[in-house]
């Protein structure tokens, strides 16, 4: 895994800019702590830092072709090289390595924009080419790596990270109201927005062309939820689908690196957990967090799996004072606001798993998106066909949705029924499926000052503009939704990608595979009604994981919240507790913020809503972020020469910088 | 205390509210995300317990509980009603 930053700065001083590009770099050496290089031309730098998972020796970045003129920064991995490499040989392409970078380079040389439809990977990269000018960013299409960019004074910076931008000089962080409320409405950021002011990131499946000083977006491939249905049986439909999960595996454990195993104990996880150690040469490693909380440990049933697949099991212990300690970091690491502290404890255990010598993970993200996991899709299900049911049928629908709340329980449901009857029309137009949750979400927005704004007029926007969005299902369309944001916005990169490259760990998801999401919506719905979660997968793994993880219901991976901060009182909760502080934070509503401060200090936790103990970590997460990345002008460890293992400088400037100063 | 009054403290304890300014006795509490499904529940259950209602399987359907003003037209009108408390029982018919 690796991080990439460049700059296109046509009046940046040409002395300037390698302490420039090293800086930025410098900055994100977490994701790619192995080496580092870079590459200059006129007016233009980039380079990686790399952590070196294929091709050890050979693959040092940028990379070029034999005649110099394309070049590459990688982050990364192409799971599909291998054919890819073989169909290019074919066709004369000349490879010097074994490297999958090589093989995205020569694709784009190839085929150009067009060889991103054929990939199947986790990907974000550069490529200048060094004749026309020309520079393109691509990104892979359900976001698994990050890459943004934004403009300042003329020039385009792009980075995997935002705070490498720190390091061009000139460049400051400002928070920009209108993202914060819809970030807060929708709990993650859009898939082109960040929190910042002009920042914006590369969405999935686009490609950034700059040309001659113009710039165009494009999406080269739309996400896709929808496939013709699956014909066949039940039983072949099950067949289908662990074989493509298994063939999905078995490309993501390719590399010269050991993999191990990100184990909840929920089914995805158990799945990717059964196929690795059946595919893998060695013993696989699984990996855990064990929470000190009885009432969000799931343990047991890690233990279960680890024991019946005989892998070879580790866990991190976390407790509230663990969270409260390392929130900054995590939360610097994140870069966008949160609005929950599951990710943190994601951060511990991957310095666990760089301490136990693993580079690399697999992990069941995408599982629940692919094939309706989550009880969102059928509480969509039942308000979209509310009006037809009897009253029974509405009973029995409220019951199955969320037995593990009491406020679902049987003493609430004629309640729940006058509130789905609320939410059984649609107001916000295309969003009929998340209006139920956007509610908390209505709340946090509370907390920006400027109330003029809609919190939902970038998400509106988002599905309006969606080409074939209108045509989906109800529940299609929660999944797009779902895909979008919580998936790319959060899981994926909060509490995913930015939580294992803070430890320079890379973290692959198998059911991400786009013939595993095509898969998914071919077989969704054709067996069974979605009233059981996941049914067609449960069948497809039946007899070959432990019956306990088939029967037991989804348990969402969940963490301490705000009591944590409560109860530890870490120093910088001054930054919400203290007037003077919470005065600083010129896009916040003082009074609103003051209030729910206020009653979380106040109130114990089982008192406290969802919705305000997610008001509270955005607030917390959002003050912090205006503390770091806003205030503190002086980033302290910015210095190129802190620990940047330098291996590859390339120097293309016809324009050469004057040594021994002007004459 | 004043019906109206221990309603509208109940809400804005519970949600963090002050009517007056930008929410108003009329405000839909929802689309002004001062209420939740959670929030609703606790709403609910206060009403029944405070005021010795009971809300039926019809009126639950109906739009009544959006506003603060709709809601505490709604407990007036139960308490004058018939199947109130016992007090409201013998005056009625």
């Amino acid at each position: 895994m690796c991080g990439i930053a460049g700059f296109l700065a046509p009046s940046l001083h040409p002395d300037a800019a390698p302490g420039v590009v090293t800086s930025m770099l410098s900055l994100i050496r977490h994701r790619g702590p192995d080496e580092a290089g870079y590459y200059l031309d006129d007016g233009f730098a980039m380079g990686t830092v790399r952590l070196a998972i294929v091709d050890l020796a050979a693959g040092s970045q940028p990379m070029s072709d034999a005649a110099e003129r394309h070049w590459i920064s990688f982050n990364g991995e192409l799971y599909n090289h291998v054919e890819l490499r073989e169909e290019l040989r074919a066709l004369g392409r000349p490879f010097r390595t074994h490297c999958d970078t090589e093989v995205v380079l020569q694709a784009w040389i190839q085929w150009g924009p067009e060889c991103l439809t054929r990939f199947d990977g986790a990907f974000a990269f550069a490529v200048r080419d060094a004749v026309t000018g020309d520079l393109f960013l691509a990104r892979d299409r359900y976001g698994k790596r990050p890459l943004f960019y934004t403009e300042h004074g003329g020039a385009l910076l792009f980075a995997s990270e935002m705070k490498a931008f720190r390091a061009f000089p000139g460049f400051r962080f400002t928070l920009d109201p209108r993202e914060l409320a819809s970030v807060f409405a929708v709990w993650t950021p859009l898939p082109d927005r960040t929190p910042f002011q002009g920042v914006r990131q590369l969405p999935m499946g686009g490609v950034l062309t700059v040309r001659g000083g113009r710039r165009t977006l494009r999406t080269y491939e739309e996400l896709a939820v929808a496939a013709p249905p699956f014909e066949g049986s039940e039983e072949d439909a099950a067949a289908f689908v662990r074989e493509t999960l298994r063939a999905s595996v078995e490309k993501r454990l390719r590399g010269d690196v050991e993999v191990g195993v990100y184990l909840s104990g929920g089914l995805d996880s158990s799945i990717v957990t059964k196929l690795a150690t059946d595919l893998s040469p060695r013993e696989v490693r699984t990996f855990s967090v064990e929470f000190e909380s009885a009432e969000f440990d799931e343990s047991g049933s890690q233990r279960v799996v680890a024991s019946h697949l005989g892998t070879r099991h580790s866990s991190v212990t976390v407790s509230g004072a663990d969270i409260a300690e390392h929130f900054p970091s995590a939360v610097e690491h994140a870069e966008v606001p949160a609005f929950r502290t599951a990710f943190v404890p994601m951060y511990l255990l991957s310095r666990h798993v760089r301490d136990s010598g693993i580079k690399t993970v697999l992990s069941g993200e995408g599982a629940d998106e692919a094939f309706l996991g989550y009880s969102l899709f059928r509480e969509t299900m039942l308000r979209a066909s509310w009006h037809e049911l009897s009253g029974e049928e509405r009973e029995a629908g409220l019951a199955r949705l969320h037995p593990e709340l009491a406020h679902f329980g049987p003493a609430h449901r004629k309640h729940m029924a006058g509130l789905f009857q609320q939410f059984s029309e649609e107001r916000l137009p295309g969003l009929f499926s998340h209006e139920l949750r956007y509610q908390n979400g209505r709340f946090a927005a509370r907390l920006l000052e400027d109330r003029g704004i809609d919190p939902f007029a970038g998400v509106l926007d988002l599905v309006r503009t969606a080409p074939g969005y209108a045509d989906l299902t109800a529940v299609q369309k929660a999944q797009w939704l779902e895909y979008k944001t919580l998936l790319a916005g959060y899981l994926l990169s909060t509490q995913g990608e930015r939580m294992s490259l803070a430890h320079g760990v890379e973290n692959r998801c198998p059911f991400l595979d786009p013939a595993v999401v095509r898969a998914a919506a071919s077989v969704n719905l054709r067996f069974d009604d979605g009233s059981e979660e996941k049914a067609l997968l449960k069948r497809a793994f039946r007899g070959e994981l432990p019956a306990s993880s088939l029967a037991r219901r989804k348990q969402p991976y969940r963490a301490p919240g705000s009591a944590v901060f409560k109860d530890r009182r870490p120093e910088y909760l001054e930054l919400v507790l203290s007037d003077t502080e919470l005065g600083k934070l010129d896009w916040a509503d003082p009074v609103f913020a003051r209030k729910l401060v206020a009653k979380i200090m106040a109130t114990p936790a089982e008192e406290i809503s969802t919705k305000e103990d997610q008001a509270f970590v955005l607030l917390l997460s959002t003050a912090l972020l205006d503390q770091r990345f806003v205030r503190d002008t002086a980033w302290p460890d910015a210095s190129p020469e802190s620990g940047l293992k330098i291996r590859t400088v390339v120097d293309n400037r016809r324009v050469l910088p004057r040594v021994g100063g002007m004459r | 205390m004043d019906r109206t009054v221990r309603i509208r403290q109940f809400i804005e304890d519970r949600f963090l509210v002050e009517f007056g300014g930008e929410v108003t006795d009329g405000t839909d509490l929802f689309k002004a995300g001062v209420m939740d499904s959670f929030g609703y529940i606790q709403l609910m259950g206060f009403l029944e317990e405070e005021f010795s209602i009971g809300v039926t399987d019809e009126e639950i359907l109906t739009d009544v509980f959006v506003s603060l003003e709709a809601i505490d037209a709604f407990v007036a009108r139960k308490l004058a009603g018939p199947g109130a408390g016992q007090g409201d029982a013998s005056c009625a018919g």
